[in-house]
């Protein structure tokens, strides 16, 4: 039972060490904007997630309220709804969600939802789902072979979205205008072609040899499946740990780092100088840390507030990190 | 999974405490400890106000110095101390995981040392928060306190048992308690919405289910000779009986009690008195006399003795990691569970003197999920080990005060 809680808390502990760095702030923040519900008859598309939210305010613009449940800097799998929340949900006249099992702690909220009659699109479901990897192969222990929920890594599959969340959103949500919606919805997928294709110019420049991604995430399986990266798990060692850790504390790392054959660590901690200062003195030689936006937008000017400026900046980090420039 | 290893004469007892326990899960009951953990929220999933969620363990030792009084909380991710409120005299120093209760004889001083972890059952929650001086318990230096995430349970000497309501701790309020009816025998233990304790029939100690107000919901005549010695693990309460242990479970609303005996001859001076676990193992240690450890594996439900040195301290963090024995030559040793055989030990950690086990102020160790920690009075050190890595000494920490007393919390 312990072990299950220690397998959960790596995950969760991922996805929150971002929501740290922006802080408190954030969230004061974050409750500002969620406030902005307006009393008024508009029709209300309810988003979970905040990656989610932004694509779909992309699409709608102004043809109707778009709300995000999730704040920004949070972790979509902990997530939890208000009782006013939860009541908005079941007024919405549209729910997006990311589905595939991300958000644990909304979706019986959204199933509940679903029941009442309001119109639900679980967005990962239809986006062509692959399958994680087991724990020995990157993948995180004890969910091989289950769904990957993270596909928003792959912008190609979340221009697939787009055009089926145009579909859903002329469909439920009475009173927009659909040609509107349908261009919004294009200009869109137009700017992920431009993101793919820069992806693809910029991934280009890592020789074959060093497309190697270690990492404590699990949401890059994706990313690295569409263009052709290797992801290595490792376990981060952190807090006391990393205050004297043995070799045995860092092995996990150590070995993907030479599996890798590429000393870029692509890790979230929160003593990432600390991290990098022991793997130099384990394995000789520099060895670089560097962190990623996984599962959540920042807060506005945070460096990821968009669901574009989240990708590019992630793609310019690999790129960087693996080409040494 | 549990294959039952120790093959025992004595099949073990199993009874079932067919109670109706009518919980006031979900009904209209007026149980003001329990806090709607399922109730919709308007603050995100894991907040707390005023405290700092962590992706990893916050692990804060409380330390104190009963001649002078001296009482500091040493941060073990930053390396900071601070200093808290002077408590003298103390005679023992106990943990619930956050709070620190400094047993004197004038009352218990109740300190926040800001750390902690909320278990959600399939995943944990880890806080920080300033540290922060509670206030005092009306409580003498033997009382024994018992906590889970509700209440603070408070039994004196005598007996009489004071339930807190430990949100209001949470919020630095030392709040006029419930008062339970009756006496106890040994320390009243909440446990899955009810307190678990050992009440006078006839001249044995009788197993009874309490509620929170102290309202006897089942006593199923299970009987504990002479308890002593209690730990809350994830499998259930382990109480410590004359011929062997008590393991009382939740199930379905229902508890049950399964005694786990010796098997082997355990004369009186050598049975559990005390248990030490790394809080969250199911592995439970305790001393068997002056040159033994008892090994309580609580999944298997077997009891292992391990000859070692003269013990001063006893502890392991469990699922395969060595049993550390601090013996009296002041080295800490580490022992394979399984076949009793010395793995390794330390240069010794301890400065001068003789180290009873008896009176309540010998060192001890704290263990973690990847550390443990001996703290050295005399030389007014604390020395954390790796026990996973031959016992290294991964850090020793150079403290302004002699650290008599210590306890791990935010685990």
């Amino acid at each position: 039972m312990s072990r299950t809680g220690a397998k959960q808390h790596v995950r969760v502990g991922i996805a929150r060490l971002r929501h740290l760095i922006a802080g408190l702030l954030a969230l004061v923040t974050a409750a500002t904007t969620t406030a902005c519900t307006t009393g008024g008859d508009r029709p209300d598309i309810v988003v979970t997630t905040n990656i989610l939210g932004d694509v779909t305010r992309e699409i709608v613009g102004g043809e109707a309220d778009v709300t995000v449940l999730m704040k920004p800097n949070a972790d979509p799998h902990s997530f939890g709804l208000s009782a006013v929340q939860a009541a908005e949900l079941e007024r919405a006249d549209l729910i997006v969600h990311n589905g595939l099992g991300l958000e644990e702690n909304v979706l019986r909220h959204v199933d509940a939802a679903r029941e009442s009659g309001v119109a639900t699109f679980a967005a990962g479901e239809v986006a062509g789902p692959l399958t994680f990897h087991t724990a020995g192969d990157a993948g995180p222990e004890g969910d091989a072979g289950q769904p990957d929920p993270h596909f928003w890594t792959d912008p190609d599959r979340m221009r697939k979205v787009t055009a089926l969340l145009a579909d859903q959103v002329v469909e439920h949500v009475d009173g927009v205008d659909a040609d509107t919606v349908r261009a919004n919805a294009d200009r869109y997928a137009k700017q992920l072609t431009e993101l793919t294709a820069w992806m693809e110019r910029s991934f280009g420049r890592v020789p074959a040899d060093r497309r190697a991604l270690v990492t404590n995430h699990h949401v890059f399986g994706y990313l690295a499946d569409r263009f052709g990266l290797r992801v290595i798990g490792a376990v981060i060692p952190s807090g006391t740990t990393l205050a004297s850790p043995s070799s045995s504390d860092l092995r996990s790392l150590t070995e993907a780092v030479d599996r890798a054959g590429v000393r870029t660590v692509f890790a979230d901690s929160s003593q990432p100088q600390r991290l990098a200062e022991v793997l130099r003195r384990e394995l000789g030689g520099g060895v670089r840390v560097v962190q990623l936006y996984s599962e959540s937008l920042t807060a506005k000017g945070g460096g990821a507030d968009t669901y574009l400026r989240m990708m590019r900046a992630n793609t310019t980090a690999m790129v960087t990190g693996l080409t040494g420039r | 999974m549990t294959v039952r290893r120790n093959v025992s004469p004595w099949a073990s007892t199993v009874l079932v405490l067919t109670a109706l326990l009518t919980t006031s899960c979900g009904g209209a009951g007026s149980n003001t400890a329990s806090r709607g953990a399922s109730s919709p929220s308007a603050v995100p999933h894991g907040h707390v106000e005023g405290a700092r969620e962590a992706a990893e363990q916050q692990s804060r030792l409380l330390l104190n110095d009963p001649v002078g009084g001296d009482t500091r909380i040493l941060d073990l991710v930053t390396g900071q101390v601070h200093t808290t409120a002077q408590v003298k005299d103390t005679v023992r120093l106990g943990t619930d995981g956050r709070f620190g209760y400094l047993h004197t004889p004038g009352g218990t001083h109740v300190l926040d040392s800001g750390v902690w972890m909320v278990d959600h059952g399939d995943h944990v929650h880890y806080y920080s928060a300033a540290t922060r001086d509670v206030g005092e318990l009306p409580a003498g230096s033997r009382a024994q306190v018992r906590s889970d995430a509700a209440v603070t349970a408070v039994t004196d000497e005598g007996g009489r048992a004071l339930l807190y309501d430990r949100s209001e701790l949470e919020q630095g309020k030392i709040t006029s308690p419930v008062t339970l009816p009756g006496t106890h025998i040994g320390a009243v233990v909440p446990y899955e919405e009810h307190l678990l304790a050992f009440r006078n029939r006839s001249g044995t100690a009788e197993l009874v289910v309490l509620d929170r107000r102290g309202k006897r919901v089942a006593s199923p005549g299970v009987t504990c000779a002479e308890p002593r010695g209690d730990a809350v693990t994830r499998r259930g309460v382990i109480f410590g009986c004359a011929d062997g242990a008590l393991l009382v479970r939740a199930h379905n609303g229902a508890f049950t009690a399964e005694v786990i005996p010796y098997g082997t001859h355990a004369p009186a001076t050598e049975r559990a008195t005390a248990f030490r676990h790394r809080p969250g193992s199911d592995t439970l240690t305790a001393a068997a006399g002056d040159d033994a450890v008892w090994v309580l594996d609580v999944a298997e439900r077997a009891w292992t003795r391990v000859d070692t040195g003269p013990v001063v301290a006893v502890n392991t963090a469990g699922e395969g990691s060595p049993l550390l024995v601090l013996e009296t030559d002041g080295s800490l040793h580490g022992y394979d569970i399984a076949t009793g055989e010395q793995t390794a030990r330390t240069k010794s950690l301890l400065t001068g003197g003789t180290w009873a086990r008896t009176d309540g102020s010998a060192p001890v160790i704290e263990v973690d999920r990847s550390r443990a920690y001996v703290n050295d009075p005399e030389s007014k050190k604390v020395f954390e080990i790796d026990y996973n890595d031959g016992l290294r000494i991964a850090r020793s920490f150079d403290l302004d005060i002699r650290p008599v007393l210590m306890a791990e919390t935010g685990r």
